[in-house]
């Protein structure tokens, strides 16, 4: 349930993880589902409660490895079969070393499609954070960005005050 | 293959006479830089061939030079000629680089009152020539003009004659520092005339030499190099023999079945000992009672434990050589060369003329006629005329091409005789420690571009032609000599303008004597394109012993010590590649490595492995050599060539005014010997000297080409007794096809191939020169070969007997394989190296990014890469055939089995809509090759000469590194062993 | 979570970004020295370039040496840090966490050094180009046969994705110095961290990525250098063409990286005061590593003795008699020691925490590991098939200088990274560590 553009929100920083999960916990009861996470490192706790899909990224992967291989043999065959010239008494089509070609570019393209993968999930790079970004939370904070309806602001804010939010900041705007 | 032979040389005789007549057009001087007028002659990118006589030593090979554009690029053999019949040695090879040399002389020159050279018109200096020569003769002093030239013959000879006599003089030298004294003497002690025999190599099946290195420099080495090997070649089961008898193991004595390494100065007490037990045994031939009782009379002394214990060599072997020598159905003995030319040489060869005459072998395979080579003036001669300058009775000296100063002893002075010359000119293409001491220096033409004819041997007639434009501001000495003597004699001497002229007028006398059927012209045309004319009839005188040939003349071998000075006996011996110092200034000769020594840009002193560990040599060490007349310094080069006690130094290095490739390179050993003549011989005491040998605390670089000096059992030089070989016995067995991984390659049309038979192949590197002056390959100078970055695409590999407890060593020509799996071609990652549809490893030069891979990869190392920008000095350049690239630095190179020719062949076909025939595409290196030891053409053609010498030799066939299975296209065939004692 | 830490959130950011500092008079010094070296080494090259090849001592018979030999040195010292940065990973082995930043930096440096080599090497570098998989030269494709082809492949692979690994590390802690600085740097490092905020949406897809970059990079590891190993193995030269170069290779390569990250690890951590995060423990368990390592080497130098006796092949046995007794054997013997032997004192537990000790033993991995390239690539051509052709290699000054250059290069390439990223991943150290909780537990 992605929240509908400019639609308003309030980011609680906490300073700690318990206090976090707590939140974490209340909010949705409370009827405030578009939730998210910022983290100085990944924990799995979070993870955990925000229930989220496992990441496409691993398909980027996959699909870059094969188009790899297939770059490979394509490559190898191809140029030697659009110029066979004969070498030390060798098929034009000398299988092994190409094999060797096309677990490379195997791997090259892998990597390169799962770096892509994320940039495009991660929606990075992005010229700047979101509002309300705090500096504390590479460090030693965590907040919880939470959007609501513009009526239930207030209660929004207070539910976050209650639950031990050090501060809140505010989106654009409301 | 003789068949194809012939068609080849048709088609060679062909081009000649097609284009030797408009070729006469470009005779005349016109411009140092061909096509400014271009000449219908020359037609772009097609090859023009100019017979012609080679002048690089007294042998009169006869040549043909390949002109392209106006340019001559290549000098081969000419393979009409009797001579050399095709082949050519490496000097003769590098005649070229004497026309193209830069350092010529190249435009007349005088010498100021302040002894510096400026250069002078050629009118200024014909005016000073005569006018000098007209003063002497008005002082009535013309008889005391002396000419001194090289050997010379046939219309020179004549010339050089009549131009002397014009002066009023008789004093004519035809000096050659190798002018066979004991030789000749010895011919008029045992035979009574005078002269250098003829040697039928060709027609003996059994050869032992006392000395002469009959397949590097001795007489004519081409020549009898041919004869040798196409006669002792193994076919169908026979095999000729040959033993030599010698201290030193020099490239002609390992070729021997058996080396018998004597003492030094006891050549003919060997001799005398076969001699004895050949009458002993009763085994002598076509030889009278009373001469067999006369000579037993003259050997008595000389019994196999006497001679024996003078030689060093077991008696059971002198038994041996002396049986198998007579009981051979033509044998020929030979001995020269300057390890026999001492003050005992007379009685040497004397004793070997015996052996010759008691086999029956004068006038079979020794004969006699009129040769130039009789004609040479003897040293003593020389040093007469030394003595007769000291005391200025000499007006004037007048040179042509000699260089007494450098290759005759120190001792002699000849340098300071000179300076009480008053005039002194050199008629000379080159500068010379000799020519630097003239007061006017008129330079001439190279034989390349000189008219003239060559009769060294009686009746057969060589005839020169220039090939091309003078390459520089230069006369033909012919054309000087006939005006200069126009103004000096009565001009009724001297009826003919030039040279041409004049030869022209020679030949028409000859056609004349030849009752000349056809009409001159044609006649002319034809010699021309022959490269001269050979009658059939010689006349040969088949003397028998002389009366005056008694035991004294073996006096000198009867062993009383005679030798002077110190401890070692002294070796000296022509360079193959520099001959008496001529070749020097020949930058391919330079870098051309001695068959035996594998050094280049130097001279050395040879020295056994014990008396070097006595002395704590090693090779590189620097040694000084002191005899009475000079001591020098010169790098050690320990080697099993030399018998203990003797040293030995190559000759022909240590210049000092011959020019930038040929100056303070290695020492002139000649210096060393005793200036006198000998009252024996007549001439310098080549041999006898002895000398003091010690270490110095410091070492040099002695340049080698060679890693190793044995195979180390790696079966790289393989060989089989002979006796083995007679045996019947199915070749087949040992052939099971190796197995491979690959599919086999597919030739559609041709795969080029190749046999190289180590049996016949003598080391004597011609190939090598070839190569370089077929394939622009660039020399890289004495340091560079010693980085190990010599640029040889064939090379000569020598090998020591390992086995063999005598030393023996045994050459493989080593060149790319052509492999059909080629392990250079798979690790290239640019393709450069590359797989052609004719079997050959291409290498795209201008595709090569220079990994080195390949080279690395190559298990016969023939890879070659261009660690700098080759440099070609103008003129030299001149000579590079422009159907061959010049590499640039940063790429690999390598045989290309001569791309180029066998594209010229293939296109020849086509043109005439024929395949193309066997034999007719020959790569540079087989062409040359004296000893035919190569032959190359077509794989699959199972007719064709290469196919079925490796079918027929079927015993004899192996692959260098055959376990490698990179299946080269080259064949070896293995070198054959016979052990005699 | 872990007791190695008594540490929190806050402290590490204060700590770990103390590398950042403003560098001192020394830092200063030795950059210049390095940049003096690169120079040199750099005008040697020119100077190459212009004349020839033939400048280096290179010939015939050996047409590669010291080029080539600090080509597999570098690709070698590359290996640690993948393998710490990627395996370690996989296996969750702890004391990674504060190690591999430094280890990755070895990586890409080490290929950023190595990888001048094959253009340093080549007759005519101007015409690198056509070695690359495209079509040039009138549509004409390189040689895939040709294992140098494997090699540029395998090289770039291998850059390319430890590089993709080094940023992805990078990214979070960048975000810290963006958030922990002012003025210009915060622009600067704001866009090096690509607006990295640390959502859990991100964090879900670059741990994925995280992963899976990890899992690419491990086979790297054991293949590149395996085929890096194959320029000799695929070769027919007697002493090359052995199957044991592969893990022999490998193996090389992780001796010579660890000693090469444990070089660079202790200098650091003393200059930037990071004992608490580099501590004892972390060396102690590199210096056990080279032990193992040291032995698997050991054992692949004897079983390619033994298989060269044991084939009977004469020209294997030669090359290996010639190692022993021939021209280079002082290298030989010094490789054995410097390799095998003195390693072995790491045994003790005193030696191997002993930080002088560490220091002297690593230093002579090092130049055991060059060495030993240097024997197996120049005593192979020096002495193959042709006796005939025999010769030996002379280094010269240029040759010399540019390896010596390329040794700069590396540490003046590590040197700047020190002192502009952070050199111990903060993020994952703090995921190390107890997160801050009211509690308190």
């Amino acid at each position: 349930m992605m929240p509908t553009p400019g639609q308003p929100y309030r980011m609680g920083i906490f300073a700690h993880l318990d206090t976090l999960l707590a939140a974490l916990r209340r909010l949705p009861a409370d009827g405030f589902r578009e939730i998210e996470v910022y983290s100085p490192t990944p924990h799995h706790e979070i993870a955990h409660l925000l229930e989220r899909k496992p990441s496409p990224v691993r398909v980027f992967t996959l699909v870059g490895g094969l188009t790899g291989l297939a770059t490979g043999w394509v490559m190898t065959i191809g140029s030697t079969l659009l110029f066979p010239i004969v070498v030390g008494g060798k098929p034009i089509v000398s299988i092994p070393p190409f094999g060797v070609v096309a677990y490379i570019t195997t791997i090259l393209f892998g990597t390169i499609a799962t770096f892509i993968g994320f940039l495009v999930n991660a929606r990075v790079p992005q010229i700047k954070v979101v509002d309300g970004y705090d500096e504390r939370l590479s460090s030693d904070h965590f907040g919880v960005l939470v959007y609501s309806a513009p009526e239930r602001i207030i209660e929004l804010e207070r539910l976050l005050t209650t639950l031990g939010a050090v501060t809140i900041t505010k989106s654009q705007g409301l | 293959m003789e068949l194809q032979r012939r068609d080849f040389l048709k088609i060679i005789g062909a081009t000649t006479v097609a284009t030797t007549l408009p070729g006469c057009g470009i005779k005349q001087p016109k411009s140092l830089i061909p096509y400014v007028i271009p000449e219908e002659s020359i037609t772009p990118g097609k090859s023009v061939w100019y017979a012609s006589v080679c002048q690089e030593c007294p042998a009169g090979c006869g040549i043909s030079v390949r002109v392209r554009e106006g340019r001559a690029v290549k000098v081969e053999g000419n393979p009409l000629h009797p001579t050399n019949d095709g082949a050519l040695c490496a000097r003769g090879q590098a005649a070229l680089q004497g026309l193209y040399n830069p350092d010529r002389v190249q435009h007349p020159m005088r010498k100021g009152e302040d002894g510096k050279w400026r250069a002078i018109s050629w009118d200024e200096a014909l005016k000073t020539f005569v006018d000098e020569l007209q003063k002497i003769q008005k002082a009535g002093k013309g008889g005391d003009v002396v000419l001194l030239s090289g050997h010379v013959s046939g219309a020179l000879e004549e010339l050089l004659g009549t131009w002397i006599a014009a002066v009023g003089s008789k004093n004519h030298l035809r000096y050659e520092p190798f002018a066979h004294e004991s030789l000749r003497k010895a011919q008029s002690v045992t035979f009574g005339v005078d002269a250098v025999p003829f040697y039928d190599f060709a027609a003996a099946d059994t050869v032992i030499a006392f000395d002469a290195d009959f397949l590097e420099t001795w007489i004519s080495p081409v020549e009898y190099a041919k004869g040798f090997t196409r006669h002792r070649g193994y076919t169908n089961g026979k095999r000729g023999t040959y033993l030599f008898v010698g201290p030193r193991l020099s490239m002609t004595a390992s070729n021997a079945d058996s080396w018998f390494s004597v003492n030094p100065g006891t050549e003919g007490v060997f001799a005398l000992g076969m001699v004895r037990v050949i009458l002993e045994e009763k085994k002598e031939k076509g030889v009278s009672a009373a001469d067999a009782l006369r000579i037993s009379s003259m050997v008595s002394s000389f019994s196999p434990d006497a001679v024996s214990k003078r030689t060093g060599v077991p008696a059971e072997a002198i038994r041996q050589a002396a049986l198998i020598f007579a009981s051979s159905s033509s044998g020929l003995a030979v001995a020269g060369g300057t390890m026999v030319e001492g003050d005992s040489g007379v009685a040497t060869i004397a004793a070997v003329n015996l052996l010759n005459y008691i086999c029956g072998n004068i006038g079979k395979t020794v004969t006699f006629g009129p040769s130039s080579l009789s004609r040479l003036a003897s040293y003593d001669e020389l040093a007469l005329l030394a003595d007769q300058m000291n005391g200025e009775k000499v007006a004037a000296l007048v040179m042509t091409d000699v260089n007494p100063v450098f290759d005759t002893p120190d001792g002699l002075d000849f340098a300071r005789a000179m300076q009480r010359v008053p005039f002194i000119v050199s008629l000379s293409s080159f500068m010379s420690e000799t020519s630097e001491l003239a007061n006017l220096i008129l330079p001439t033409h190279t034989p390349l571009e000189s008219w003239g004819d060559v009769e060294v041997r009686e009746g057969v007639h060589g005839l020169m032609q220039p090939a091309m434009q003078p390459v520089f501001d230069t006369r033909m000495l012919g054309d000087l000599l006939l005006e200069s003597g126009q103004k000096l004699g009565r001009t009724g001497n001297f009826p003919h303008r030039t040279m041409y002229d004049f030869v022209r007028a020679r030949w028409m006398d000859l056609h004349k004597r030849l009752g000349g059927k056809s009409d001159f012209e044609s006649f002319w045309v034809e010699c021309l394109a022959r490269g001269g004319y050979w009658e059939k009839s010689r006349s040969e005188s088949h003397p028998s012993l002389s009366q005056n040939l008694n035991s004294a003349t073996f006096e000198p071998l009867a062993g009383k010590e005679t030798a002077k000075g110190g401890t070692f006996d002294l070796i000296l011996y022509p360079s193959i590649a520099h001959y008496d110092g001529r070749g020097a200034n020949r930058p391919w000769l330079q870098e051309l490595p001695d068959p035996m020594a594998m050094n280049v840009w130097d001279s050395w002193l040879e020295i056994h492995p014990q008396d070097a560990a006595a002395a704590g040599i090693n090779t590189g060490d620097v040694v000084q050599i002191s005899s009475p007349y000079a001591r020098f310094e010169i790098a050690a080069h320990v080697s099993t060539t030399v018998k203990p006690g003797a040293v030995a130094i190559p000759i022909g290095q240590g210049h000092t005014a011959y020019g930038r490739y040929a100056n303070n390179v290695g020492r002139n050993p000649i210096d060393l010997l005793d200036p006198k003549p000998s009252e024996r011989t007549g001439g310098l005491e080549w041999a006898g000297m002895k000398v003091e040998v010690v270490k110095r605390p410091y070492q040099t670089i002695l340049a080698t080409v060679s890693g190793s000096d044995v195979q180390h059992n790696r079966g790289i030089i393989q060989s089989v007794p002979l006796d083995e070989l007679s045996k019947p016995g199915n070749s087949e067995a040992d052939k099971e096809q190796a197995l491979s991984m690959y599919p086999e390659q597919e030739y559609p049309h041709h795969r080029w191939g190749m046999t190289i038979d180590i049996d016949k192949c003598t080391g004597c590197s011609a190939c090598v020169t070839a190569c370089y002056a077929e394939n622009n390959i660039p020399i890289v100078g004495k340091e560079e070969v010693n980085n190990g970055r010599e640029m040889a695409w064939i090379r000569i590999e020598r090998y020591f007997d390992e086995q063999s407890p005598v030393p023996r060593a045994d050459f493989a020509p080593m060149l790319c394989q052509q492999c059909d799996d080629a392990p250079c071609e798979t690790v290239c990652p640019v393709y450069a190296a590359y797989h052609t549809e004719e079997g050959l490893n291409g290498q795209v030069y201008n595709r090569c990014i220079g990994t080195r891979y390949c080279a690395n990869n190559c298990p016969y190392k023939v890879r070659r890469f261009n660690w700098y920008e080759a440099e070609w000095v103008e003129p030299l350049n001149w000579q590079l055939n422009p159907d061959v690239t010049v590499r640039t630095k940063g790429v690999m190179e390598k045989c290309t089995f001569c791309v180029q020719r066998i594209v010229e062949g293939k296109n020849t076909a086509r043109n005439e809509q024929r395949p193309v025939r066997d034999g007719e595409i020959v790569p540079a290196c087989a062409q040359t090759c004296p000893a035919e030891a190569i032959t190359f053409g077509d794989l699959k053609d199972r007719k064709s000469r290469v196919s079925e010498l490796i079918a027929e030799e079927g015993k004899r066939d192996y692959r260098i590194l055959e376990e490698l299975n990179t299946r080269p296209a080259v064949t070896y065939l293995k070198a054959i062993k016979r052990e005699i004692a | 979570m872990t007791e190695d830490y008594s540490l929190n959130y806050t402290d590490t950011d204060i700590d770990l970004m103390q590398s950042l500092k403003a560098p001192g008079k020394g830092y200063w010094f030795l950059l210049v020295f390095l940049l003096l070296l690169i120079a040199a080494g750099a005008a040697a090259w020119g100077v190459q370039i212009a004349e020839g090849i033939g400048v280096a001592g290179k010939n015939n018979p050996v047409g590669w040496a010291m080029y080539i030999t600090t080509f597999v040195f570098w690709v070698g010292i590359a290996h640690s840090g993948t393998l710490i940065s990627a395996i370690l990973f996989l296996f969750r082995v702890k004391w990674r966490a504060a190690v591999y930043r430094s280890a990755e930096a070895v990586t890409i440096f080490g290929l950023a050094t190595a990888g001048l080599f094959p253009f340093i090497h080549l007759g005519r570098v101007w015409v690198a180009h056509w070695i690359l998989p495209v079509p040039n030269f009138g549509g004409l494709w390189p040689n895939f046969r040709s294992p140098l082809a494997w090699d540029v492949l395998a090289i770039t692979t291998y850059l390319t994705a430890s590089t993709l690994f080094f940023t992805l590390g990078m990214m979070p802690d960048v975000a810290i110095v963006r958030d922990k600085t002012r003025g210009w740097r915060k622009k600067v490092y704001g866009l090096l961290a690509m607006g990295w905020q640390g959502s859990d949406n991100q964090w879900r897809h670059y741990t994925a990525a995280y992963v899976f970059l990890a899992a690419l990079s491990t086979p790297l590891v054991i293949s590149v250098h395996s085929i890096v190993s194959w320029d000799f193995a695929m070769s027919i030269v007697p002493g090359w063409h052995s199957t044991i170069f592969a893990p022999y290779f490998v193996a090389g390569a992780i001796h010579s990286g660890l000693a090469m990250v444990v070089l660079l690890l202790i200098p650091m951590r003393k200059a930037f005061k990071l004992e608490k995060y580099i501590t004892g423990h972390h060396l102690e368990s590199l210096a056990k590593f080279i032990i193992f390592t040291a032995l698997v080497v050991g054992f692949a130098y004897s079983i390619e003795l033994f298989v060269s006796w044991y084939s009977g092949n004469p020209f294997e046995r030669a090359i290996f008699i010639y190692r022993m007794t021939g021209d280079y054997a002082w290298a030989f013997w010094l490789l054995i020691t410097t390799n095998v032997l003195v390693p072995m004192l790491l045994w003790s537990r005193k030696i191997r925490t002993s930080i002088p000790w560490l220091v002297g033993i690593c230093i002579s991995v090092e130049i055991g590991m060059w060495l030993e390239r240097f024997v197996i690539i120049v005593t192979s051509l020096a002495h193959d098939y042709l006796p005939y052709a025999w010769g030996i290699y002379k280094p010269t000054l240029v040759d010399s200088l540019i390896v010596i250059g390329s040794f700069a290069w590396f540490f003046f390439l590590f040197m700047v990274f020190s002192k502009t990223l952070p050199v111990v991943s903060m993020w994952e150290v703090k995921e190390q560590i107890n997160p801050p909780t009211k509690s308190g537990r």
